[in-house]
């Protein structure tokens, strides 16, 4: 069943000259599937997180030492998220080369611009939650920057409240990357797909 | 319309060879490259060292 319903994502004919790798390098499929692997492993990691300001590193202290194949997962999880954004990137990149852009996907543009955005916000939200050395000052100059920008100040207040790494930020970054974000990516994704199939009349595109 | 072809086998062929590239990397690339971790985040020393 769910191989049927899959099946129905896509359309039933294709040409048979647009049936190469370099017609558009499934940079959008292979974004799709690096994203279900990253909801995979984040599902798997949130059995051992803790989001407490006392419990963060030593959770994930826990989860590299005594979890078998934790330290694996936790790999994962972060390779997911770099090779994502490339990924996005190299995908956006091929969309502005090939004109893709244009009417009458333009609107598909605009959903996959909002989806690069929101996969950096899901990658520097979730880059915090380990509560190492690492985390804690890349964190503290990302949120520097942001008081450069028109409203930052406010920005960082509203997410972090206290301090960096503090309960109230860190239950806001936690709460933004695994749900707020990851839901509104979900969302926008699959508006993506629709627009992309609704525009399937408009070849040389699928 | 001899140009076109079902998409069952041949786009959905090219779709799981994309899928099996790009799991076997994300498998592959992961065990060779762990995540760092460093120690516990202190704001009064700016001075970083990895426990991995």
């Amino acid at each position: 069943m769910i191989g049927e319903f899959v099946r129905h994502l896509f359309p039933r004919i294709v040409l048979r000259r647009n049936l190469r790798i370099t017609y558009t390098f499934c940079l959008g499929g292979l974004s799709f599937t690096t994203f279900l692997t990253l909801i995979v492993t984040g599902l798997l990691l949130m059995f051992y997180y803790r989001p407490s300001p006392t419990g963060a590193f030593e959770s994930i202290q826990f989860l590299e030492s005594s979890v078998w194949g934790g330290r694996y997962l936790r790999s994962l999880h972060r390779f997911c998220s770099h090779t994502l954004l490339v990924l996005i990137m190299l995908h956006t990149l091929r969309v502005v080369l090939t004109g893709a852009y244009r009417h009458p996907r333009h609107g598909t543009w605009v959903v996959g611009t909002l989806i690069l955005f929101l996969a950096v916000g899901s990658a520097y939200t979730g880059y915090l939650l380990p509560l190492d050395q690492l985390s804690y000052w890349a964190t503290q100059t990302g949120m520097e920057l942001l008081r450069v920008l028109p409203l930052g100040e406010q920005l960082r207040t509203l997410f972090v409240p206290d301090h960096i790494g503090g309960p109230l930020s860190l239950l806001r970054f936690y709460a933004l990357h695994i749900a707020v974000l990851p839901t509104l990516m979900l969302s926008l994704i699959f508006l993506h797909f629709f627009r992309i199939r609704r525009s399937k009349g408009v070849l040389p595109y699928l | 319309m001899s140009d076109q072809v079902p998409s069952s086998p041949h786009f959905f062929r090219l779709i799981r060879r994309g899928l099996l590239v790009i799991a076997v990397f994300l498998l592959v690339a992961a065990w060779l490259v762990p995540a760092p971790l460093e120690t516990a985040a202190d704001p009064m020393r700016p001075d970083r060292k990895s426990v991995v």
